[in-house]
């Protein structure tokens, strides 16, 4: 150990706990509100425990049988978009990473402009419709299936693989879909980790798609949709002044209230990626010796 | 392996879409409904749901707002996906002029008695310019209007203010900021933190709790941006942003702001925040409507019933009359109704019309005779201590016994009956008073009141009221210069308060000459609706 | 061996014709392909939606009843003052989220980097990411609870430490909410965007280091050496792609945060759009400005790319 190492570790150190600190704070304190009685939470003043414990806010978000259903269907979604979205992605980011290729430079440049443009609202609703895409459970995966912004970072990634791997295999006389599954899948693990758990997160998170396309049919009601419906009907702040005083008239005695209702949601939600995270994590932390693949 | 739990995932995906097809086929009629509001998925299966089931034999599938309003307006219309009955808040007139709403006039004549007899006195109201109508407000006021406990909005002063200097009637603005003051000076800090004298709400949208302020300290009921004011017989739209009112008010917050009294933070706090402050019991006084307190005084009912908030009509000065209660008015621009898409028109009006009628109303406020209410010898309703129990649970009430899901957003009575009950167990009048809690008696006893509204003045009937219900058309010029008006108001209202006392002449200089050219497009738009409000109505 | 191979493919490639060479890229075509049409039906199609910008479109009627107005919603833009106070509102605090964001996102990855001991290693770098899955609407009420005047633990902890004598009400300060905006930016997604560096440092070869430690380099020489330079590809990419969203960034954030006070620093491209354009059911304009922030997020992009290019760095296309 140097004195340049020693002094290394303690800012390395220091750092991180200041930083574990600042950010486990938010959710510690979100944790705490959604155990806490939600009348009792609007006094504020509540830090890393619950001051009035209750089970209540989770028995009235997931107590409904709407919930469970729609939870199986953003399971579903999520797989299933994770796995088709990720590999379909690496195998276009496979080819329009071929020198060689003479579609390259055309195709990179009809995905890079989508991340620019967008029809609006409108015109993708009539095109989902024209599909027959509303009312349907694959709006949720289809779409999505190659994203621009994914495909240009496994591209980048390929692009910094040792180039001898692939010319190696080409002598030995394999074919580019050999190639792709057999040596740069294998290679991309991290990267390809990293998509995994983008595409999870933003599948398991959104709920836009179902209020636009599905929201009339509740057997296509995804998780998230469930949560903002009953985040929008215990009043929500973006919320209109016609929607707040409806409330405030039927509600009379309301004992969950947007507050508890945002903190148990958000601990609903993350949960399961919490859990989750862990599998894909030791991909890109722990990282990867390219010697042991070379092989 | 792999392949065989893809097929898997693949097949419940299957049988996921394809259940989504089986919906109800046997025997029982199926409306889609859309509602502009967030609403609570129906549990299936409730004590009046069944009932009203039963008795019609429709059953609804229900679709709340969850999203932003305007997005999903624009989407159903422009691609003609419509439910059989909707109701889209300010926006259900733009489905009316695509031409996807029915006339319900011969309908009504023709297959619902019901509707026809209740909603008699609001008809003319509910014309549109071809003379037809088009939707049904969830409300109608076929008898007497009733009394609530407490009014739509005050200056509200905590109670242990009035307790200490001896229960004093306010009137003036002068005389509320003076208690404030006193107590404050001799209470600097409560339950060991610091006291808030007054505190003004200016999250966002609800900054209205800020700037209608002037109108009603000029005695009038909330109007909205605008009010019509009588002159030589005919009401005229004018503006109180720059009346001497708005002045007299904003330089007295700016005074008392500087003086340390208005809390440091109350233009930068959010909701949340407003109601966590005024729950700890130390927030002496705020303006505002009443159901943007509701919360936070159900806090302190419940754990500070001696720092409750009670209400007063302040005015500008001994001068002024106020009448800053609502007078009982319809939503006559907006409501439930039924679109082209309906392939039974005549079946949802019936459906409708079920649902206004005296009996079925009861059955959804009430609930059954006998086992959820009595009836006195009197003909009048009361709950006994256990039914009252049951009702308090709100889970109970909205899950198990399904009442209000078909209150608010459908076609529903309000006022009083024609035997004296109210439609809303909440103000039968003889229970307002009894069902009060304690320490609210206390301070209707010392003001000899049976409710907070009787602290104010009986409402005088204006035929239009009020200006808010009237719609700027989307997107035209008066609506552009709303939009800019608010953000003007934005902008100066914390200017103005917190600016050093000597500096306040000159940002209400600059103020005026910025929002006044904003209000003319706007002005037309109303005075051109209450004049026709005026002749039709 | 390897290296003339890798030529001949290359001067194949060039020497033949376009359509024999493509002829034997019959695999690369079937990868890519079926994809290429998917985006184009699902994201080129939609873009007859632009026409809306050139009428004064309402959604009850057919697009051939459409009133056309040629460029006046774009004339209605640029003539609109508060759109070029939301022009540099929305230019300065993408710029401060990038940059911050950025750089504060690849140290935390170099840093995490640098842990041996596995289990903190790991646990630091979950824990920090979680601010991500915290919805802005909870994460502004925390941030307003520690800004706060009225005991807020920022001004507590300053006044504790004799900074200040009076607590300061950061939030409703004009010229101090672009850095709140960017600071608080920094500490919800930090974790988050350290992930993909996180990802691509895994790609270095081990052997570097060792050979670089042989060659006695230190600890920070060797990150300065060999981490950095294996990251850059990917620091120039991101970089690239997001100076296409510049225009677009923020919405939740400066939305809930947000007061009169600070309304004139305050407001965003996204809120400008929703104001003025779909709360007012003026759908024509709402397309004005996204078609003008699209050309502005090409020019930017493609720009940086050639600037990229020009340096020999890793590009776009």
């Amino acid at each position: 150990m140097t004195k340049e190492d020693i002094i290394l570790d303690i800012v390395v150190y220091i750092s991180l706990i200041f930083l574990v600190i600042v950010t486990l704070y938010p959710f510690l304190n979100t944790l705490a509100v959604s155990f806490n009685d939600a009348m009792d939470s609007g006094k504020g003043g509540i830090y890393l425990l619950p001051r009035k414990f209750t089970l209540y806010n989770y028995k009235s978000l997931l107590g409904r049988t709407q919930t469970y259903h729609a939870t199986l269907v953003s399971v579903l979604r999520t797989v299933l978009s994770t796995l088709f979205c990720t590999f379909s992605t690496a195998m276009v980011a496979y080819a329009l990473s071929r020198k060689e290729f003479v579609l390259r430079k055309l195709f990179s440049f009809i995905y890079v402009l989508t991340m620019y443009i967008d029809g609006g609202l409108i015109p993708t609703y009539f095109l989902m419709r024209s599909l027959g895409l509303t009312n349907n459970f694959w709006v949720y995966v289809l779409p999505g299936l190659v994203t621009a912004f994914n495909l240009i970072v496994i591209r980048t990634y390929i692009h910094g693989l040792p180039e001898s791997l692939v010319e190696s295999a080409r002598v030995d006389g394999a074919g580019d879909f050999t190639i792709f599954t057999r040596i740069i899948l294998p290679l991309c693990k991290p990267v390809l980790a990293t998509i995994a758990l983008f595409v999870a997160v933003a599948n398991w998170n959104a709920w836009f798609d179902t209020f636009l396309y599905n929201s009339s049919n509740s057997k296509l009601s995804t998780l998230q949709y469930e949560l903002m419906k009953i985040l929008a009907t215990a009043n929500s702040m973006t919320g209109s002044l016609e929607q707040a005083m409806a409330q405030a008239a039927t509600g009379a005695t309301n004992t969950i209230t947007p507050r508890s209702v945002r903190a148990t949601m958000t601990v609903i939600v993350t949960v399961p990626i919490a859990v989750v995270y862990p599998f894909l994590q030791r991909y890109f932390v722990h990282g990867l010796t390219l010697g042991g693949i070379k092989e | 392996m792999k392949r065989k739990s893809l097929f898997l995932l693949l097949l419940i995906v299957f049988t996921v879409t394809a259940t989504g097809a089986l919906v109800s086929a046997q025997g029982t009629k199926v409306f889609t409904m859309f509602w502009g509001e967030p609403l609570p998925d129906y549990p299936g299966s409730t004590i009046v749901g069944d009932i009203i089931e039963r008795e019609t034999g429709v059953k609804l599938q229900r679709e709340g707002l969850v999203g932003d309003l305007e997005t999903k307006v624009g989407l159903m219309i422009a691609s003609g996906d419509l439910p059989d009955m909707l109701i889209a808040a300010h926006f259900t007139s733009l489905f009316k002029d695509a031409g996807m709403l029915i006339p319900l006039n011969d309908l009504v004549e023709k297959h619902a008695p019901n509707i026809k007899r209740l909603y008699a006195k609001h008809w003319e109201q509910l014309k549109q310019e071809d003379g037809n109508v088009y939707w049904l407000p969830i409300q109608a006021i076929p008898y007497g209007p009733d009394e609530s406990k407490y009014p739509e909005l005050g200056f509200f002063i905590n109670k242990k203010v009035l307790k200490e200097a001896g229960w004093p009637v306010i009137k003036t603005l002068d005389q509320y900021f003076d208690l404030i003051e006193n107590y404050m000076k001799k209470h600097p800090r409560i339950n060991g933190e610091k006291t808030i004298g007054y505190l003004t709400l200016f999250d966002s949208w609800r900054n209205f709790a800020t700037t209608n302020v002037p109108q009603h300290l000029l005695g009038y009921p909330n109007e909205g941006e605008f009010v019509p004011v009588l002159e030589n017989g005919k009401y005229v739209v004018r503006q109180y942003h720059t009346s001497h009112a708005a002045k007299v008010y904003y330089q007295k917050l700016n005074e008392m702001y500087n003086k340390g009294v208005v809390d440091k933070e109350t233009f930068v706090m959010n909701y949340d925040q407003y109601i966590e402050k005024i729950s700890s019991g130390r927030v002496l006084g705020t303006f505002n409507q009443y159901w943007q307190v509701q919360e936070a005084q159900e806090v302190l009912l419940r754990d500070d019933p001696e720092s409750i908030l009670v209400p007063f009509p302040v005015v500008l000065d001994e001068l002024i009359e106020e009448y800053q209660r609502d007078i009982p008015y319809i939503q006559a621009t907006q409501g439930m109704s039924i679109t082209t898409a309906c392939k039974d028109p005549v079946g949802a009006i019936k459906f409708l019309d079920y649902i206004i009628r005296e009996e079925t109303q009861h059955l959804i406020q009430w609930g059954v005779k006998g086992e959820h209410y009595e009836v006195d010898e009197n003909g009048l309703f009361y709950r006994t201590e256990e039914q009252k129990k049951l009702f308090l649970d709100p889970d109970w009430r909205r899950d198990v016994f399904g009442g209000p899901y078909f209150y608010n957003s459908f076609p529903s009575l309000r006022g009083i009956d024609q035997n004296g009950n109210s439609f809303m167990p909440d103000r039968q009048p003889n229970l307002i008073y009894s069902d009060s809690q304690p320490t609210e008696k206390e301070v209707m006893d010392a003001y000899g009141i049976k409710a907070f509204s009787e602290l104010y003045n009986k409402p005088v009937d204006k035929k239009y009221y009020p200006l808010w219900t009237i719609t700027i058309p989307a997107g035209s010029p008066a609506h552009i210069e709303q939009t800019r008006m608010k953000d003007i108001l934005n902008a100066y209202v914390p200017k103005m308060v917190m600016s050093k006392t000597n500096n306040f002449e000159k940002v209400w200089n600059e103020y005026v000459k910025a929002i006044s050219p904003l209000m003319k497009e706007q002005i037309k738009v109303y005075q051109e609706q209450i004049d026709w409000r005026m002749e039709n109505w | 061996m390897k290296t003339p191979v890798m030529l001949d493919v290359e001067i194949e490639a060039r020497k033949k014709p376009f359509w024999a060479t493509l002829m034997k890229q019959k695999v690369l075509l079937l990868m890519s392909v079926p994809f290429v049409i998917h985006t184009i039906i699902f994201k080129y199609v939609p873009i007859w939606g632009w026409t809306l910008a050139f009428q004064s479109y309402w959604p009850g009627k057919s697009f051939f009843e459409q009133v056309w107005v040629g460029f006046d919603n774009f004339r209605w833009l640029f003539r609109d003052p508060v759109f070029y106070q939301v022009l540099r509102n929305t230019l300065a605090m993408s710029i401060i989220q990038l940059v911050f964001g950025m750089v504060s996102s690849i140290i935390l990855a170099l840093i995490i980097n640098e842990v041996r001991w596995t289990f903190f290693k790991k646990s630091a770098q979950t824990i920090s990411y979680l601010p991500h899955f915290i919805s802005w609407v909870v994460a502004a009420n925390l941030v307003r609870d520690a800004l706060s005047t009225d005991g807020g633990i920022v001004n507590e902890i300053l006044m504790k430490l004799h900074i200040i004598k009076e607590p300061i009400m950061f939030l409703g300060i004009p010229e101090l909410f672009w850095w709140i905006i960017g600071a608080t930016h920094v500490w919800k997604e930090v974790g988050w965007g350290a992930i993909i560096y996180l990802a691509a440092i895994a790609a270095v070869d081990p052997n570097l280091y060792e050979a670089a430690t042989i060659d006695g380099a230190g600890r920070l020489r060797r990150i300065w050496h060999i981490t950095l330079p294996s990251i850059r590809p990917i620091i120039v990419i991101l970089l690239v792609m997001n100076m296409g969203y510049l225009l677009s960034s923020g919405f939740e954030q400066q939305y809930l945060l947000q007061n009169g006070r600070v309304i004139d620093y305050a407001r965003v491209f996204t809120i400008y759009e929703l104001d003025y354009g779909i709360k007012m059911m003026r759908y024509s304009f709402a397309t004005a400005v996204g078609i003008f922030r699209s050309v502005v997020s090409l020019v930017l992009v493609f720009g940086t790319n050639y600037l990229a290019k020009r340096m020999g760095q890793e590009r776009l296309i």
